[in-house]
């Protein structure tokens, strides 16, 4: 049977790309790191009952990111201190333009989005993770990148110029 | 802007690109917070809250294997819950918990347990049930210097109890196992200054496999509010005095 152990090697591993695409659903650290604790202490609950690790842990993430912001059990931080400051490397200018702008979508977009072009998730393979019907996530998927180009504006020139 | 959709993927890389969590200790904090899950109010775990949930999200039926494929209707993992999975259904339905139908015991329990002179007991809540395999409930405890929240949760597992190599776990005398911790802030990051909660918790497994955590905050609730008092209204010793009451009753099913 699967152990603490077991369970502690599979988060060390996993947490980086957790937490980035945490990152991208939350748009702030805070609520990143809060959405990673949150899924994998509930991933460790049933820790014992799960088959494919690393594809639950991405659901579990995303559908944890849609219900507490259904829930609105977090309150959203302002914007006025622009995320991810303290990061060094990468891209800061990037960073604080995508994070505002998927900051605009509704969650479930967002989620939507991060599963589609972040985590390459196929359409079918997002409306099962998301429990939406497949028609429904293309729905979403055209009116979120609408929505994507409106808040970008001239950034998005800028940044599909990088 | 027409190639957004094509360009999408590799800005999100690049904006993400080495991007860590900043707290060194997220793995270590989320194998805590695992570990007193069940003991803790969640409610994504089947609750009445969590039903409130799908009744706003209005999820539809979805058929994922791996990840919710339960046959044994224990509890469930944060986001699992919220859909329902007939595997060749394409009607939206939802599955809502049962009802608790033994959080009132556990309740009446805890009351009885936790009044005392000058003590004023408010904020009850009950939340699982037989079918959820764990009967929890909490209320606030205020002494006069503040109230406490206080919460517990029973569940039975497949005895005898063992430590299996935990750390923090001891084996006592009589064969049960106990894990405890005093005064853990809440928060990782700055929000502990600004809520500045902390919790003593106790969590033991009776010999045959019985289990009850409890756990006492130093506020009226665990998450978004600013703290009430110095202290949780309980110790780790009153929270193990608490938890070896023997008039606690715990569910007959067993916990995988």
């Amino acid at each position: 049977m699967k152990g603490i152990t077991e369970f502690e090697e599979f988060a060390r591993a996993r947490v980086g790309p957790l937490y980035r695409t945490a990152w991208l659903l939350c748009g702030d650290r805070h609520h990143a790191e809060d959405l990673v604790q949150d899924t994998l202490a509930n991933m460790l609950k049933v820790w014992g009952r799960i088959d494919t690790p690393e594809a639950y842990a991405r659901t579990a993430l995303v559908r944890t990111f849609v219900s507490q912001r259904r829930r609105r059990s977090w309150s959203e931080r302002p914007t006025a201190d622009l995320p991810e400051q303290v990061q060094a490397s990468g891209d800061p200018d990037l960073r604080i333009a995508l994070a505002r702008a998927l900051g605009e979508l509704l969650p479930l977009d967002r989620a939507v989005l991060v599963l589609r072009y972040f985590e390459d998730r196929s359409v079918e393979q997002v409306a099962l993770d998301l429990g939406k019907k497949p028609s429904a996530i293309t729905t979403r998927t055209a009116r979120a990148l609408e929505r994507l180009r409106a808040v970008l504006g001239d950034d998005a020139i800028h940044l599909i110029a990088l | 802007m027409s190639n957004l959709d094509s360009k999408l993927p590799e800005l999100m890389r690049q904006a993400t690109e080495d991007l860590e969590p900043e707290s060194v200790d997220l793995v270590e904090r989320s194998v805590a917070q695992g570990t007193r899950l069940r003991q803790r109010r969640s409610v994504l775990a089947g609750t009445a809250a969590g039903v409130a949930v799908l009744a706003t999200v209005g999820v539809v039926v979805g058929t994922v294997q791996h990840f919710d494929g339960r046959a044994d209707g224990g509890p469930m993992v944060a986001a699992p819950p919220t859909i329902s999975t007939p595997a060749a259904s394409t009607t939206p339905t939802v599955q809502t918990p049962p009802p608790s139908k033994a959080g009132g015991p556990t309740l009446a329990t805890l009351k009885s347990l936790v009044q005392g002179p000058g003590r004023t007991l408010s904020l009850p809540e009950t939340w699982g049930g037989a079918q959820d395999g764990f009967f929890g409930a909490g209320l606030v405890v205020d002494d006069g210097k503040g109230g406490s929240r206080i919460q517990v949760l029973l569940e039975r597992h497949q005895g005898p109890a063992s430590c299996a190599g935990e750390p923090g776990c001891k084996k006592r005398p009589d064969g049960s196992t106990i894990r405890s911790s005093s005064l853990i802030p809440e928060y990782s990051d700055d929000r502990q200054q600004e809520f500045g909660i902390v919790y003593n918790y106790v969590e033991i497994t009776r010999k045959d496999g019985r289990q009850i955590s409890a756990t006492s905050y130093n506020g009226v609730s665990e998450k978004g509010t600013k703290h009430t008092r110095a202290v949780p209204i309980l110790t780790v010793a009153q929270l193990t005095k608490l938890a070896d009451d023997q008039a606690w009753k715990f569910p007959a099913k067993v916990t995988k």
